[in-house]
């Protein structure tokens, strides 16, 4: 018999919420404290490092040093730097030196704290500043930075974050699913859930830390973060484990097995890993049902997300377009992409299939590498003639025709359970004309089979690629890079398991079997495709996704759907369950309730 | 060595300034710059120093925020109690009461960036901004802001400016079209300038009647008829044009945009033609033309900082910022 628990109601049970919710920590503890040792003995300079001193007692006149230099030098400053130091402030007040304490607070009258022009620019921004001011109350407006006293910089950081996290809950994150970035929104909450004096802001972080974790659990595999991300970098695309994301989830979920920073293949090659020390000196603890979710991979399963572009500001009718998520989950793969088309600038990365491995570059995708000043005008403020120069010197990518990150509005996707369909139909006017495909020379095998089909195993997990046009493979370092330049190409893809199909061989001769009809794809850009399963998908680029000959629309597409989490878009309420345990988040009345 | 810091100005000459509702009886006005960020910088990865800035010596320049910040252009009130100078900016627009040592933002999260400002010089408690999301309207001193969009067709606006003729008349320039209100923005009609997007407007300093609009890839648009109706200008390319410039006589004007070098015309405007050009010098986002000297032009250049001409733009200087993306060139005490 189910029993329903209100657990609370109000930031001041939400502590023991948490300690009620997660019942065993699954070694969380020894993980977290292997964090903190390994963090303290780093010397790089970074707020976290310094963290993880003063908390372990390790090295402490030198995190001394390390602080007072950051906090006297004027050079740092903005969001990142706004939250991450009040949030140390908050976690060492207790051991750290008048004169410190003093310089801390001084650094947000003399800095400006750069409020920035990203949703986790404005995250980090305005949890620091709700949290400063929340800690130095009452203060007139000639001892803050941008002039406005205590009351008015916390009674703005306070609505903005509530529109957020309203935001979020009822239509989906713009920045969704960054392996990188999930980083700076995990650690304001947790700042949040920790410190907010404010019970309901208190338990809504707290809810929002549930929602990031639960929101990652559901795509994560042996610590990859599976299928379509607002935000990747080409390392990280290529190379799974080595995104930030699989600290977090050794940390919360215990996998992979492996410590990420011993392991020089994934060790993390820019800042926010050590961020984790956030988590490590939280009171938070993971609820048992999302850990479940994470790594409970008995049976496959389909989950569904809705999420939403980012703010458009020019060249669109619309401010936030949603985005529509699939992704199949099995214990050997996931298969998982976003609709295509622009749904983020510069960093999109649309579909992958990647193996539950720990082996490097496990992963196969396709991408149109596409750069252009219009697409980054629909999202930022500069002239679009300069802003493709100006985010290729800093993202260094951008234009880079073999890059291994883009959005396009040329590229689009169908996919269905493990079988996918993706599109390119690219202008002849346009800066790149190729699409590129990844296969990763780790691969156990590649056939490039008579039929038309590229067969890949890696160890039981098998995938069907069919090019939809002639292309060139080209010998890189760490993958065989499939090139065409026909302009409309395209894939038909199958992913499969030995558990589920067999031998390698069984998997190739069902797939010779079940050839893709593309007689009219240079016609109008359909192709049809038999799935192992039975079903008939059929797809047309600019067109309609069919599925047993029934149109496929994203009408009623839910923010959630699938075994793990279920929620309505536009309510606000996210049902988390293991099938025996659920957890319930009501942002509506800020309630979390377990049964 | 130049060392001209200083401009005497006399009553109500500097061309972006408003007039305020008293007379200005003259004082000396300061070169400032708005460096929206320097070359290679990004949100959250910042290098160089970037901010509002004044000039203090030739290629000298002090930075008036207390650190890096994303400003795209000033704005000034100037009363018979007081003056105010604004910088519209990424965390908002920001306002001193004590010409630039102290700020206060004055807008809330609900603007994001504000890349223009435009007080009233009648009523210090009324401001328009230009931001991502539209205009936005205070009356109350930046106490309380409305979104003031009745009447347009998208979102992004860039700038404001008041017309010289009607001080009623306010023009903004948006994504597809130059806008105009008469009732303080609460309703905007759009003047039907171009196909291409619109990225600059310019009103004649000696005939209020010819407005000029720099469009997307497609040079400069044109009216005699205060904005009824457009055609195109002869320019030398239909080049992306982001800036104007112009003396108060309007004898010379000055124009340039992406990759077009400083064009100038010197028939109001109708014909274009190319004075000079640096390659390295990409884009030029705004002009200045010093109130007592109409041969002596400033030009704000996109990553290679402030650039002067005392020859009527044939040839051109570095004048301080180096690698600064100046958005905006202003007069102020």
């Amino acid at each position: 018999m189910k029993c329903m628990h209100i657990l609370c109601i109000g930031g001041l049970l939400f502590s023991g919420l948490s300690m009620t919710a997660a019942q065993t920590d699954g070694g969380f503890d020894h993980r977290k404290t292997r964090v903190l040792e390994v963090a303290a003995g780093e010397s790089e300079y970074n707020l976290m490092t310094v963290l993880a001193k003063l908390r372990t007692g390790r090295d402490v006149d030198r995190a001394y040093v390390m602080l007072d230099s950051m906090a006297r030098d004027r050079a740092m400053g903005g969001m990142f730097f706004a939250y991450s130091m009040i949030g140390l402030y908050l976690h060492t007040r207790d051991v750290l030196p008048e004169s410190l304490q003093t310089k801390i607070r001084e650094a947000f009258r003399l800095r400006t704290m750069y409020r920035g022009d990203t949703e986790n620019h404005w995250v980090m921004y305005y949890t620091g500043m709700y949290l400063a001011a929340q800690t130095w109350p009452g203060e007139a407006g000639d001892r803050w930075f941008n002039g406005r006293n205590s009351t008015e910089n916390f009674t703005e950081a306070r609505g903005w974050l509530d529109q957020w996290m309203q935001t979020t809950v009822t239509i989906g994150q713009g920045e969704f699913d960054s392996p990188t970035y999930m980083v700076v929104y995990l650690c304001p909450m947790l700042l949040l859930a920790e410190f907010a004096a404010d019970p309901a802001m208190k338990t809504r972080a707290g809810m929002m830390v549930d929602l990031l974790m639960a929101d990652f659990a559901a795509e994560h595999l042996a610590g990859n973060y599976g299928g379509g991300h607002s935000r990747d970098y080409p390392d990280d695309i290529v190379n799974p484990l080595a995104a930030p994301s699989t600290m977090w989830a050794w940390l919360y979920f215990g996998q992979p097995e492996l410590e990420q920073w011993n392991e020089a293949r994934y060790r993390p090659r820019h800042r926010g890993s050590w961020e984790t020390v956030f988590a490590a000196v939280s009171s938070y603890r993971l609820p048992d049902v999302i850990r479940t979710i994470a790594t409970d991979r008995a049976k496959p399963y389909v989950h569904r997300e809705k999420k939403r572009v980012r703010n458009i500001i020019r060249y669109g009718d619309v401010k936030n377009p949603p985005v529509y998520k699939y992704t199949y989950m099995t214990r050997d793969y996931v298969l998982g992409s976003i609709q295509g088309g622009i749904l983020q600038p510069i960093q999109q990365h649309t579909w992958d299939v990647t193996f539950a491995a720990q082996r490097t570059h496990n992963t196969v995708f396709s991408l149109h590498p596409f750069a252009s000043g219009r697409e980054l005008a629909m999202f930022f403020p500069e002239e679009e003639k300069f802003l493709a120069g100006e985010v290729d010197r800093y993202h260094l990518v951008y234009t880079n025709p073999g890059k291994w990150n883009s959005s396009s509005p040329y590229e689009q996707t169908f996919q269905h359970r493990n079988a996918l369909i993706v599109l390119y139909d690219i202008p002849g006017n346009v800066r790149q004309q190729h699409a590129n495909g990844f296969f990763p020379r780790t691969l156990d095998e590649r056939v490039v089979d008579g039929s038309g089909w590229v067969f890949a195993r890696w160890a039981d997990a098998y995938v069907g690629v069919f090019p939809l046009s002639p292309a060139v493979w080209i010998d890189e370092d760490a993958c065989w890079r499939w090139r065409s330049t026909t302009g409309r190409t395209g894939w038909v893809v199958e992913v499969s398991s030995a558990s589920e199909t067999g031998s390698f061989g069984a998997f190739q001769a069902g797939l010779r079997a079940r050839m893709p009809d593309t007689t009219g794809f240079f016609r109008d850009r359909t192709v049809r495709f038999t799935t192992a399963g039975g079903d008939v998908m059929m797809f047309t680029f600019n067109g309609e996704r069919k599925l047993n000959g029934k149109v496929q629309t994203f009408d009623g597409y839910p923010l959630y759907d699938g075994p793990w989490m279920r929620a309505a878009a536009g309510e606000g309420v996210i049902t988390l369950t293991d099938g025996t345990r659920t957890r319930v988040l009501d942002f509506r009345n800020g309630s979390v309730r377990e049964y | 060595m130049r060392t001209l810091l200083v401009f005497l100005v006399m009553t109500a000459c500097a061309s972006p300034a408003p007039a305020g509702d008293v007379p200005r009886t003259g004082g000396a006005q300061r070169l400032h710059a708005a460096v929206f960020l320097v070359r290679g910088s990004v949100a959250g990865a910042q290098k160089g120093s970037f901010g509002p800035f004044v000039r203090e010596a030739d290629t000298t320049w002090r930075r008036l925020s207390i650190s890096n910040l994303y400003t795209f252009g000033f704005g000034e009130f100037r009363g018979r109690e007081r003056r105010r100078l604004y910088v519209a900016a990424g965390n908002g627009l920001h306002r001193s009461d004590d010409d630039g040592r102290t700020w206060r933002i004055i807008t809330g999260w609900q603007t994001m960036e504000v890349l223009g400002v435009l007080p009233d010089p009648a009523d210090s408690a009324r401001i328009l901004i230009a931001t991502p999301w539209g205009v936005y309207r205070t009356e109350d001193d930046g106490r309380s802001w409305e979104a003031c969009m009745t009447g347009f067709r998208s979102w992004y606006v860039r700038s404001l400016t008041r017309d010289r003729e009607d001080p009623e008349r306010v023009f903004a320039v948006a994504e597809d079209d130059i806008y105009a209100t008469t009732d303080r923005g609460g309703s905007w009609r759009g003047l039907k300038v171009s196909r291409d997007p619109v990225l600059a407007f310019f009103q004649h300093p000696g005939d209020p009647r010819t407005l000029m609009a720099g469009c997307e890839d497609g040079g400069i648009r044109r009216s005699t008829d205060g904005g009824r109706t457009w055609h195109d200008a002869a320019c030398p390319a239909r080049s992306s044009i982001y800036a104007f410039g112009g003396p108060a006589d309007g004898r010379t004007l000055y124009a340039a945009g992406w990759q077009t070098g400083i064009w100038r015309s010197t028939d109001g405007g109708a014909v274009w033609a190319q004075v000079w050009q640096d390659p390295a010098i990409e884009g030029v986002f705004c002009f200045l033309v010093d109130p007592a000297d109409a041969g002596h032009v400033f030009a704000g250049t996109d990553g290679n900082g402030v650039y002067e001409s005392r020859d009527h733009g044939r040839t051109w200087s570095f004048a301080g910022l180096r690698g600064g993306k100046i958005k905006h060139l202003f007069l102020y005490p």
